[in-house]
């Protein structure tokens, strides 16, 4: 039956989009890059994302905690502030007030001094239980993105595998935290947001549907600009100069797309297997033994082969102005560096967390570092 | 085989003996039936039921005029017509032929290909107790009836008209032949007719018979390569209409269209006096399809009724054709009820 | 409902499907299915259509057209095309009627003359294409065009005399009407031609000398074939057949039309490709050509006589032979990849939840780490040691990928020679009494290696199973083996269904698709024991040699099968849901018995086997590289004992050094461990075992 309707399909609408997992090449050709990636400090405990601080200060989100982190390297850490839920995205506002997104709450604004002083926990009567990201417009403007109106940042996989009508949002409010308006409904796990040098376009990356799409602050001028990533886009970054960058938090699989369309599975998974052992996406790729193994992951005398099918993976990319990817950086099946959910450009250094390895990194820049 | 014949036939008569013990029995009580009446009882008794199996050589419009007029004569009378169209393969017609054969109807109408093709099947036929009727295309085999016309005198006809405007110093004398199919009877027999007068006459000359196959693009070649080899070709004399049409098509296309007289034979299709009417064909020696189509009907009818065994008598119903030189003579071409499609 | 589904996944019709398409005789299976569709619907449709007259008539209208595609298939099958056989036929039938009936020639000269006739037009083919090099489309067309234009030329010619001839003599008419029990003569000339020229074309030198030219022109050439004779040839007998053809349809039609032979070129080449011989060439059989013709004619002729009009059975007939004739192409293209898709036959498997694996858990299977720091042996100096075996003097053996037995000598283990090299795939490993090394090898069966080093085949083939359509005689996939006391070899056959390397569609089937074998050395009789096992992997004599373990590595089970004692020949379940995929048993000295886990069970794997329709759709829709299967990346070792109770297990967290392992072997005081992946072999030192224990005492010096 699914045949023929591929048959027809193919009859009737010879130039349908075909929304299958583009191959890594191009900009996107695998490397090693990723791996060459110096580690800052010691280990974090599940890192989210970092902000820098007008101070010259890093923060870093991690579990309920904010830290502040000093030093050239950024190793010298102390609790800056602790919350009463997951902390995800983080943004300094030029005043120095760092907005921290936590999960049930919504954004909370911060004094330097780690006091909270402001809170956004509602837009337009709904409350905002999934804040995803932050960012702050030139104008003064915050940008928020809210992943869904059913799951916990948490349950990002959850999300992920219960293919849902997208409803996430995109989230306007002024420096006050004040005045909040819907600016897009119906994302898919927004997690990157970026606002453009002039703030003119509000670039968001969706997850789940694997696309870069710009807005224009007041909503309208909804245009696609990468309609399908090979992997899941995770946060965003623009510099003033133009460039953005992109983390990635896994690749597509072929098997994951699969159990995707097999919702009868999928369900009785999710029921009934824990969340760690699902077939899909994972930040750490630590071994568990008894997690999924596909055929292309068997050790062959002792070697896992860097081009298996990746259930981790680490990516990130540098965009140009227009949003293509320019530079990627890989840390592929058999790497060290998974799961990177931020990249930011901190001055002339690139620095980027490793969520599934517990670890931040500054990335090696300039063409010498890449591998031929 | 003579003996399962007669055996048939013994049995036959038992079965016809019983029926009419029963028709009697059941009738005795009304038994006014007039000499009309019987008439009329007799024919139904010869005609009701039986089948005529029709072997046209294609389906094109002069067979469909043919079908067409028997099958509303038949339906009529309550006779069963099969057709079965071979597309002008020989092969497949034979096959056919040897099909109706092995299905046994009570009569066979066929057109033959050629002369030789269906001869052994239509003896066989007829041995096999089914009346066959040949229609305008005879084979060498002489079957209980013939329908159509006299193609050797047809071909008279033509060429004498032909020598009147070519011959004898009106024209040069170079006439030209279209043959149909080089061994069909129509076509053979025509030629043979046409050249038997022309050789009687000096004056004519016959630069070139060749066959056609029945198709108007291969005629027209035919007549290029003549008109360009024989630039004083005076006549074209053409067994069948529409063939005809390609050649007039040449001689137009060489422009020549005022010198070479075009003769033909038709069956009267409608196309073949919008020709002539517009010019192409000079003269045109009609016959008309559907009052051959009649005939054939007729001589069926009158078979079934004869009550003679198959093969003992060849009958001729030949076609009187009529010439068509003008719009005044158009009803020697029939014309396609709207109806019948 | 749930029992239903089962057993309709356990004995799936697609499963016979599959194996069915396997064969090798299914390749005509298109036009061969068509024949008998269109001769049904025809038989359906027309009535009377199977009467003996009617089929008389058919084979007798037939037979010319069948010789015309047989003559086609010739040329077709040396590589390259022939177009004159229709102009070839046609002129040989006019001559037949023009020598015969108006000359007069004796009937056999006239044969003789025609078959001539067209041998020369072949020869004139075939000179030009062989030996001038010219290419057998233009030749053959320009050839076609000229005898055509004769044939024209001809018939206007004799016009009057094709007219007038008589019908011909007894012979004539009995070539042409006649019947060799109830069979018309032509076809029964066409059924001698069929199966003389298949034997001559597949058993006969020349003939195969065609078939290989055009199957690779270089490689006959290399073969020493005489290329060029063997394309002449092979066009003179495409003439030869063509002429003969029309002798048969002259004396049938006695007529010679402008129609005669027109476009049969063109219906010849369309019956062989709907045939589905190859317009490359080499590939095919001449009934294939025979069976393309038959279906074509059977359609102009029924649509005939269905009396439907001319111009439509000509498009229909088009139209029919353009899908027929594609559907075909791509069905022999793409037959092995339907094979493919339809092959895999999953069935349902009901796991319950196993015991916990969890570190600190309390169970015999929990997580530690006592093979984390074993030592490595012959570290990168092997390829997939799947079993490994000691010998008396501690010599080391195991099996190597390429296929040979390698041997690493004590006490270091440094040293390393190639014991025999015997080809396949070697697997399981097993000494007899006499020190015999026995070894199972996938893909050739059971051999045995003298101390020598001689190699000696035990066995490759067992009994057929009779109900099956595959040919299971075969061995498939000897896995492992023992040997019982008195001398018989126990081993197990993991799939009959299966390549090793396709284990992963084995595991998705999940099915009983292995067997137990048993030989016996003192008769050389090969007996199937048990069947449908699903994957029977590793196989042990108990410690007190009655019976024989041997595992389920997909059901995750232990079994028992009796050889001796009250309960000899009867099986029985041991140990059921186990946390892993079981692999080898070897005996340990402490009266209990090792077991290789070669990977650990997925509770998202063990859904799968509860789901046999994702498992198919997954199969066809993702790349095999993407396959969900058995964690074998995580390995371990338990212990069980006769009782089936398991007591410990030995594990290397992250499989590191030892991901997959699929054998252990205890040798005095050490346990040694294989894998099926692995590069190397590892050792650990057990504390508590007996230094002095070897395998073949407990075999065979035992009182």
């Amino acid at each position: 039956m699914s045949l023929l309707g591929d048959i027809i399909d193919r009859v009737l609408f010879p130039n349908r989009e075909i929304h299958g997992i583009p191959v890594l090449d191009g900009a996107f050709s695998p490397n090693q890059r990723l791996d060459q990636a110096r580690r800052l400090g010691g280990e974090i405990e599940r890192p989210d994302d970092i902000a820098p601080g007008p101070d010259g200060a890093l923060y870093v989100s991690t579990g309920n905690r904010i830290l502040r982190c000093t030093g050239d390297d950024f190793d010298a850490r102390e609790v800056f502030a602790t919350l009463d839920g997951p902390v995800g995205g983080l943004a300094c506002l030029p005043d120095g007030r760092l907005l921290a997104c936590v999960s049930g709450r919504g954004l909370i604004a911060l004094s330097p001094s780690g006091e909270i002083v402001g809170k956004l926990e509602s837009v337009g009567g709904g409350t905002i239980a999934c804040p995803l990201s932050v960012t702050a417009a030139p104008d003064g403007a915050v940008y928020l993105t809210d992943g869904s109106r059913t799951n916990a940042p948490e349950l990002w996989l959850t999300d992920l595998m219960q293919n849902r009508a997208p409803s996430g949002r995109l989230i306007a409010c002024n420096s006050a935290l004040g005045g909040a308006k819907v600016v897009a409904d119906r994302l898919a796990w927004p997690l990157g947001v970026a606002v453009s040098a002039d703030g003119r376009e509000i670039w968001v990356a969706e997850s789940w549907t694997h696309r870069l799409t710009a807005f224009a602050p007041d909503g309208g001028g909804k245009r696609i600009i990468v309609k399908n990533y090979t992997g899941y886009p995770g946060r965003l970054d623009r510099s003033a100069s133009g460039e953005a960058w992109m983390a990635f938090l896994a690749l597509r699989t072929q098997l994951t797309e699969f159990v995707l369309r097999e919702r009868a599975f999928c369900e009785e998974m999710m029921r009934t297997v824990p969340s760690e052992l699902w077939i899909g996406p994972a930040l750490d790729g630590r071994l568990n033994p008894r997690e999924p193994t596909q055929i292309g992951r068997i050790k062959k005398l002792g070697i896992q082969k860097p081009w298996a099918p990746p259930r981790s993976y680490g990516l990130v990319a540098r965009l140009d102005a227009d949003g293509e990817a320019a530079e990627t950086w890989h840390s592929r099946v058999d790497g060290r560096v998974h799961g990177v959910t931020t990249i930011r450009r901190i001055g002339s250094r690139v620095l980027a967390v490793s969520k599934g390895r517990d670890c931040l990194v500054e990335l090696p820049l300039g063409r010498g570092a890449q591998e031929g | 085989m003579r003996k399962t014949t007669c055996g048939n036939m013994l049995a036959g008569l038992g079965v016809a003996a019983v029926v009419a013990a029963t028709a009697l029995a059941t009738m005795a009580p009304a038994n006014a039936a007039g000499p009309r009446e019987r008439l009329r009882q007799g024919f139904d008794k010869a005609l009701k039921g039986k089948t005529v199996a029709w072997s046209p050589v294609w389906l094109g419009v002069l067979e469909s005029e043919w079908t067409r007029v028997m099958k509303s004569r038949f339906d009529d009378y309550g006779i069963k017509l099969i057709t079965r169209d071979p597309n002008m393969k020989s092969d497949v017609q034979l096959q056919t032929v040897s099909d109706y054969i092995n299905e046994k109807p009570d009569v066979i109408v066929v057109q033959n290909p050629n002369v030789t093709l269906l001869a052994r099947e239509l003896k066989r036929a007829m041995e096999a107790g089914i009346y066959v009727v040949q229609v305008n295309m005879a084979s060498n085999t002489l079957t209980d009836a013939y329908v159509g016309v006299d193609a050797q005198d047809l071909g008279r006809k033509i060429a004498r008209a032909v020598i009147n405007q070519c011959g004898g110093g009106k024209g040069s004398g170079e006439v030209a032949i279209l043959e149909g199919e080089a061994t069909a009877a129509y076509s053979l027999d025509m030629k043979n007719g046409a050249m038997e007068v022309f050789k009687t006459d000096p004056s004519i000359k016959v630069v070139s018979s060749q066959p056609t196959s029945w198709d108007a693009n291969k005629a027209g070649d035919i007549t290029t390569t003549v008109l360009q080899q024989h630039p004083n070709l005076c006549g074209i004399l053409s067994v069948w209409g529409p063939q005809t049409a390609g050649a007039a098509q040449a001689i137009k296309a060489a422009g020549r269209g005022d010198k070479v007289k075009v003769f033909v034979a038709s069956d009267g299709q409608p196309a073949d006096c919008d020709l002539l009417e517009q010019g192409a064909f000079t003269a045109n020696l009609s016959y008309r399809a559907d009052v051959q189509g009649q005939t054939i009907a007729d001589a069926v009818i009158a078979l079934l009724q004869s009550g003679d065994k198959p093969g003992t008598k060849h009958i001729a119903y030949y076609t009187t054709p009529a010439w068509v030189k003008s719009k005044d003579d158009r009803m020697y071409c029939f014309s396609v009820p709207k109806d019948a499609k | 409902m749930k029992s239903l589904q089962r057993f309709w996944h356990r004995n799936s019709p697609q499963l016979f499907l599959g194996e069915l398409l396997e064969k090798r005789w299914m390749e005509p299976i298109i036009p061969f299915t068509l024949t008998i569709a269109v001769f049904l619907f025809f038989a359906l449709a027309i009535p009377n259509y199977l009467r003996p007259s009617s089929l008389q008539e058919l084979m007798r209208n037939f037979a010319e057209q069948g010789m015309v595609a047989v003559a086609m298939a010739f040329s077709i099958l040396s590589g390259g095309l022939d177009l004159s056989v229709g102009a070839v036929f046609a002129m040989a039938n006019f001559l037949a009627i023009y020598l015969y009936l108006i000359l007069g020639l004796p009937l056999p000269v006239t044969i003789v003359l025609v078959i001539l006739f067209g041998a020369a037009m072949g020869a004139i083919n075939g000179g030009l294409i062989a030996y001038g090099k010219t290419r057998p489309f233009l030749t053959t067309l320009v050839v076609l065009i000229i005898v055509r234009a004769a044939y024209n030329k001809v018939t206007v010619a004799y016009t009057n005399e094709l007219a007038s001839i008589d019908l011909g003599s007894g012979v004539w008419d009995f070539m042409g009407t006649g019947r060799i029990l109830g069979v018309p003569v032509n076809m029964a000339a066409l059924i001698v031609l069929a199966v003389s020229t298949h034997f001559f074309l597949t058993r006969v030198k020349p003939g195969v000398h065609i078939m290989a030219v055009g199957s690779s022109r270089k490689a006959a050439r290399h073969a020493g074939v005489n290329v060029k004779r063997v394309l002449f040839s092979a066009y003179v007998i495409s003439g030869s057949i063509a002429a003969l053809a029309g002798v048969f349809y002259a004396a049938r039609q006695n007529s010679s039309g402008t129609d005669t032979g027109v476009g049969w070129e063109i219906n010849a080449l369309a019956a062989v490709v709907l045939g589905g011989i190859s317009l490359a060439g080499g590939r095919g059989t001449i009934a294939r050509a025979v069976m393309g013709a038959a279906i074509i004619f059977m359609l102009i002729s029924g649509m005939v006589r269905l009396g439907i009009s001319g111009n439509l059975t000509t498009a229909v007939i088009g139209i029919i032979l353009l899908v027929a004739v594609g559907f075909n192409v791509k069905w022999v293209k793409n037959k092995g990849k339907v094979l493919q898709k339809v092959y895999v036959t999953p069935s349902w498997v009901d796991f319950e939840p196993p015991p916990s694996v969890e570190r600190g858990s309390g169970t015999p299977f929990a997580e530690n780490d006592r093979l984390k720091d074993a030592e490595a042996i012959a570290l990168n100096k092997i390829e997939g040691p799947e079993d490994i075996i000691l010998d008396r003097k501690d010599n080391l053996y195991t099996v190597n990928r390429n296929g040979s037995i390698i041997r690493f000598l004590a006490p270091d283990y440094e040293v390393r020679e190639e014991f025999a090299r015997i080809g396949g795939r070697p697997l399981g490993l097993a000494f007899d009494r006499d020190q015999n090394l026995l070894v199972c090898i996938a893909g050739m069966g059971v051999y045995g290696v003298k101390p020598d080093r001689t190699v000696f085949k035990v066995t490759d083939r067992t009994t057929r199973t009779r109900t099956r359509l595959k040919d299971d005689s075969r061995l498939y996939l000897a896995d492992d083996l023992d040997v019982a006391p008195d001398g018989k070899i126990y081993f197990s056959e993991a799939s009959t269904r299966y390549e090793l390397a396709d284990w992963a569609l084995d595991g998705f089937e999940g099915r009983g698709n292995g067997r137990l074998i048993c030989h016996d050395p003192a008769t050389g009789v090969t007996r199937t024991v048990l069947k449908n096992l699903a994957f029977p992997n590793g196989i042990c004599l108990s410690h007190d040699g009655q019976s024989v373990l041997w595992a389920s590595t997909w059901l995750c089970q232990i079994n028992r099968y009796w050889i001796a004692g009250p309960k000899a020949g009867t099986s029985e379940l041991l140990i059921d849901n186990l946390p892993g995929y079981c692999d080898n048993i070897n005996r340990a000295s402490d009266g209990k018995y090792w077991l290789a886990f070669v990977g650990l069970r997925t509770p998202v794997y063990d859904l799968a086997m509860r789901n046999p329709s994702f498992r198919t759709r997954m199969v066809k829709q993702i790349p095999p590289d993407e396959w969900l299967c058995p964690g074998i990346n995580f390995g371990c070792v338990v212990k069980f004992d006769d009782n089936g109770v398991v007591t410990e297990s030995l594990w290397d967290p992250g499989g590191l050094s030892h991901p997959t392992i699929t054998s252990i072997r205890e040798h005095k005081g050490y346990l040694y461990i294989g894998g099926l992946e692995n590069n190397r072999i590892g050792r650990i030192r057990l504390a508590d075992a007996d230094p002095t224990w070897e395998a073949h005492k407990s075999y065979w010096e035992r009182a």
